[in-house]
């Protein structure tokens, strides 16, 4: 059933390329989160070539090699390609008009979107948008408390994703009727 | 019987207002993390630092470990804990590069500020690094490295009094290591002093995590990748 909806979907190059692209934004986030200030700094520098305006960003996303554990690389790679993947399946709905939307499907998502973004964490020591977020509310001193130091996030992301892949895809094959 | 048609705008309002919710909840994040530091710091009697744009020429450097020439045109400060995976991971990836490209042709100097803030070993450790530099300061670095090259896991209390003058003996001999004890033993609290300083400082240019570097007037955060550090060595060294 999700192949058939993955062929009717990504079988029209547009959601292919939105997936992508999506995937592409969510993933460098990730991995510039940490240094969009000195990011900011460089490529606003009316002194700074052009040349390193656009190789240091690139640069940085290396870090997903130097800045992350196994887990966290593993899952940050994993919610970015299911955002993607959600984000396309989701507009093809949308456009398609179908009756009974799934509006649970739709707030899986947003949930997984928005608990994959927890638990993008760059560090053992220091899981940044987690940290903030928590501290915002009080709770960070929970993070070292955690078996994964917050990676229980990251997890959980992708299990919200993965649940609603599966439940847009179900929409997807969902026959139209009268 | 009738069809269940549900308008698109009806279809649209959940998921567009779960989409905004989201990006405002976003956007306070990231706006929360840009506004404070991430995580408890540590603070002087003074209170809470005071918040400034990261500057190296700012960083209080006397006195503090270092490697390279003392004149380089470009210093670079470093906060490492001496438990973090990330700074173990930059010691062995990007650090021998800067090293080499940067220390060695007398570009850069690298000046070490301690952020241990992961436990007490991290602690232990960081009174240890104090007295290796006031005892020998020519094999500081030697012995730094050493650490993260036997370094265990994080807080399991790996690094114990026998384990760490293991570490020190075998880098600086027996002779060496002793006097580097007597000196922890007589100077600890002065050595918590000065790292909960260079904590309260580090904190202060905006570094919330480790390994954390000022070189010039930005601030880098995470262990990355060489080709990034060394485009912002570039950078500052042709005055940008």
């Amino acid at each position: 059933m999700i192949a058939h909806a993955f062929i009717t979907v990504f079988k029209d190059w547009k959601y292919v390329l939105l997936s992508a692209v999506v995937a592409a934004i969510a993933f460098a986030l990730a991995t510039w989160l940490p240094n969009l200030q000195l990011l900011y700094s460089i490529l606003k520098d009316p002194l700074v070539p052009l040349a390193d305006k656009v190789m240091l960003p690139i640069n940085l996303l290396g870090s997903i090699a130097t800045n992350f554990t196994t887990l966290a690389a593993s899952y940050t790679i994993a919610i970015a390609l299911l955002i993607g993947i959600n984000i396309a399946l989701t507009t093809y709905q949308v456009s398609r008009q179908r009756q009974g939307f799934s509006k649970g499907g739709a707030a899986t998502s947003s949930l997984g979107v928005l608990t994959g973004i927890f638990g993008i964490g760059c560090a053992a020591c220091n899981s940044l948008v987690l940290m903030s977020a928590l501290g915002v509310v009080g709770g960070a001193g929970i993070i070292p408390l955690l078996p994964l130091k917050g990676g229980e996030f990251g997890i959980a992301g992708v299990l919200l994703l993965g649940t609603a892949t599966y439940l847009l895809a179900r929409q997807v094959t969902k026959p139209l009727v009268c | 019987m009738e069809p269940e048609i549900k308008s698109t705008t009806n279809n649209l309002s959940m998921p567009v207002a779960i989409v905004i919710a989201g990006a405002l909840i976003a956007g306070a994040v990231l706006w929360s993390n840009h506004a404070a530091p991430s995580q408890p710091v540590a603070t002087t009697n003074a209170g809470q630092p005071q918040a400034q744009a990261a500057d190296v020429s700012k960083v209080k450097t006397a006195g503090e470990p270092f490697i390279g020439n003392q004149n380089a045109p470009t210093t670079i400060a470093y906060w490492y804990d001496y438990q973090c995976p990330f700074c173990k991971q930059n010691e062995e990836t990007a650090m021998p590069q800067i090293v080499k490209d940067y220390v060695d042709t007398g570009k850069v100097r690298i000046v070490f500020k301690d952020f241990q803030f992961l436990g007490p070993d991290s602690q232990a450790l960081g009174q240890f690094s104090r007295a290796v530099w006031a005892a020998v300061p020519d094999k500081f670095y030697q012995w730094h490295k050493a650490v993260y090259d036997n370094a265990g896991t994080e807080n399991t209390g790996w690094a114990t009094h026998s384990k760490i003058m293991s570490i020190t003996t075998s880098v600086l001999g027996a002779t060496v290591a002793n006097q580097v004890n007597q000196l922890v033993t007589a100077n600890g609290a002065t050595y918590q002093k000065e790292m909960d300083a260079d904590k309260v400082e580090g904190s202060a240019f905006g570094v919330t995590g480790t390994p954390g570097f000022v070189i010039g007037k930005q601030l880098v955060e995470g262990a990355q990748p060489y080709a990034a550090i060394k485009q912002v060595i570039d950078l500052t060294l042709a005055g940008k």
